[in-house]
């Protein structure tokens, strides 16, 4: 199906913050927008759902113009076929939880399949809370009714602000399948904000990545992150790369699987899911990586890629530094003292092994 | 408590009544202007309304007497639209009282407003309400106490009264003499015990309905749905 892409021209200038945004989105995927605290993301997603007012251009969807300043046009936030889900998830106030989620679908934009409050209470595992009042909910209890409630409104696409902060690895789990099952079986183009490279790698097809206003990047994941690691505004625990393969095979005994990036295959955790076949992203934090200079033996260490050393970036005051590999079909990053750096000789050019640990992996 | 001293009572609560329930027809619309308005005209709104507050009554009594004045374009209109004057009248007592009590309706709605709708009205957009439809789902439920306390503290300022009613209303029996020009009489004339009557039942009207809305702000909290 061929879809046409999401187009935005925008300006905005505020006191002490410029914004300057010129992309185009592909709408049959989930989309990240990631970038440091104060690069945009927020404001991006507040002027696609209208709740902001650009200094200047243009936001088309579909075939519907949004915006355009130069011919006056604004279509107004209730009017367009969005859905944003507010950071920390934003109810509204002295109404239970069915009275918040029966709102929501009583406005709803039109009736499609998918999406019957039975349907969507269940996958947000909301039925025994939809007496309690709104007020009275825990951080995670919130988000899941704040999803629920934008879903339920059936928009053409659903913006998401860091829906996933606050929430435990059980409860992403569990509705992450749900969030891509939108995008993937009815369609829903999903565009999300996030700092946290972990979720991009759980979630999205294609990333934008912002900073100061500006884009930076936009492309695949696996391809846009690795460029982004030297940059000094990601901070150290986020260092790390996504992997991106293809399930091989699954072994039930041992409760792992092997996925094959490019010519090299690494064991994985299975998660209960994932079919021989499906593609499959995970992220590789810099600290569970190691280097050696040759292939080793006797590890309890599982994978091992070869690959070449196309950067060495000391930390500041730490005696740490961040090698970059380039491996057959992935980039990953290892964080090792500077000692044994010295002490092993490594230097750009050199071959060597990344040795991790199965890698982390949600969704 | 003679005849005369009821009827000003009585006519003192109407006067209260007609002037809350008209402030609050017009004071909500501006008050929500005033918490949603980014224009640069908000200042100049805001101070308008809140002069009642730090002007003598006599001052606001004084221009309004002049404009009431059937010589003068807005008074003149009104005797040619009903044939009475605004002067000295129950008519314009309760316009000079919605002038005065101003600032009592607006300003405990504008915070209301502003504290509980801008983030609500945003959710509520998102939800594909309308503006109009969100201000009556979302902003009212959510400002009821904002309600309640306008309300209130409009009904209570207008009964107290003095001022401003003297300039614009005098002291005509039924019509204009509200409790706070009567209890003057009675001082002016030595009559205590009445002025201690009508006084005592001022001030007992005025305590207990503040006292129940404290108690009310207190312990209700309130649910919609």
């Amino acid at each position: 199906m061929l879809v046409e892409p999401l187009k935005i021209d925008l300006r905005l200038h505020r006191a002490a913050f410029d914004l300057s945004i010129d992309a185009e989105l592909n709408l049959d995927c989930i989309t990240a927008i990631f970038g440091p605290s104060g690069s945009g993301k927020t404001t991006l997603l507040r002027l696609l759902a209208g709740l902001e007012r650009p200094s200047a251009g243009q936001i088309k969807m579909s075939g519907e113009t949004w915006v355009d300043t130069a011919a006056g046009l604004f279509v107004r936030p209730h009017r367009r076929p969005v859905g944003l889900v507010f950071q920390s998830g934003r109810l509204l106030p002295q109404r239970s939880v069915f009275g918040n989620l029966n709102f929501a679908y009583a406005r709803r934009l039109d009736d499609r399949p998918g999406h019957s409050v039975e349907r969507v209470v269940e996958a947000f595992d909301l039925a025994h809370l939809l007496p309690q009042a709104s007020d009275t909910l825990s951080g995670g209890e919130r988000q899941r009714v704040a999803l629920a409630q934008a879903v339920l409104t059936n928009p053409k696409l659903l913006l998401l602000d860091e829906p996933l902060v606050g929430l435990d690895h059980a409860r992403k789990r569990q509705i992450l399948p749900y969030l891509k099952a939108l995008n993937t079986e009815f369609g829903l183009p999903i565009i999300y904000v996030s700092h946290d490279l972990e979720e991009v790698s759980w979630m999205a097809d294609q990333t934008l990545v912002l900073e100061h206003g500006a884009v930076i990047g936009q492309g695949a994941p696996e391809t846009v992150i690795p460029d982004l690691q030297t940059r000094k505004e990601i901070s150290e625990k986020q260092i790390g790369s996504i992997v991106y393969g293809v399930v091989e095979a699954r072994d039930e005994t041992f409760h792992m699987m092997t996925v094959r990036i490019g010519n090299d295959r690494v064991k994985l955790p299975l998660g209960g899911q994932e079919q021989v076949g499906d593609p499959l992203r995970a992220f590789v934090h810099a600290d569970d990586v190691a280097i050696a200079t040759e292939r080793p033996n006797g590890l309890s260490m599982q994978n091992c890629l070869q690959g070449s050393i196309s950067r060495i970036d000391p930390e500041r005051e730490t005696g740490f530094c961040i090698i970059r590999l380039e491996c057959d079909a992935c980039i990953l990053f290892a964080r090792i003292t500077q000692l044994s750096v010295s002490s092993l000789n490594l230097k750009v050019g050199n071959r060597g092994y990344a040795l991790f640990k199965t890698g982390r992996k949600v969704g | 408590m003679i005849l005369a001293d009821l009827s000003a009572l009585w006519l003192t609560v109407q006067l209260a009544l007609v002037t809350t329930v008209l402030l609050f027809l017009l004071g909500t619309p501006l008050a929500w202007w005033l918490s949603q308005t980014r224009s640069a005209l908000k200042p100049f709104v805001e101070t308008t309304v809140a002069l009642p507050l730090v002007l003598p009554p006599t001052v606001l009594g004084f221009y309004l007497l002049i404009l009431f004045n059937p010589n003068a374009p807005i008074g003149g209109f009104w005797v040619q639209l009903t044939g009475d004057t605004l002067t000295f009248s129950f008519t314009g007592l309760v316009v000079a009282s919605i002038v005065y009590s101003l600032p009592f309706m607006v300003q405990p709605l504008q915070t209301a407003f502003e504290a509980s709708a801008r983030q609500s009205m945003e959710l509520a957009a998102m939800l594909r309400a309308s503006p109009i439809d969100a201000f009556f789902t979302v902003a009212v439920p959510a400002s009821v106490r904002g309600f309640i306390n306008a309300g209130v503290l409009t009904f209570a300022h207008t009964l107290g009264e003095f001022g401003i009613v003297l300039m614009v209303g005098g002291n005509i029996p039924g019509e204009t003499r509200v409790v706070s020009i009567a209890i003057y009489e009675h001082v002016e004339t030595l009559r205590y015990d009445q002025a201690h009557g009508l006084s005592l039942a001022l001030l007992a009207l005025s305590f207990i309905i503040l006292l129940l809305v404290y108690r009310f702000n207190r312990r209700t909290s309130i649910h919609v749905g």
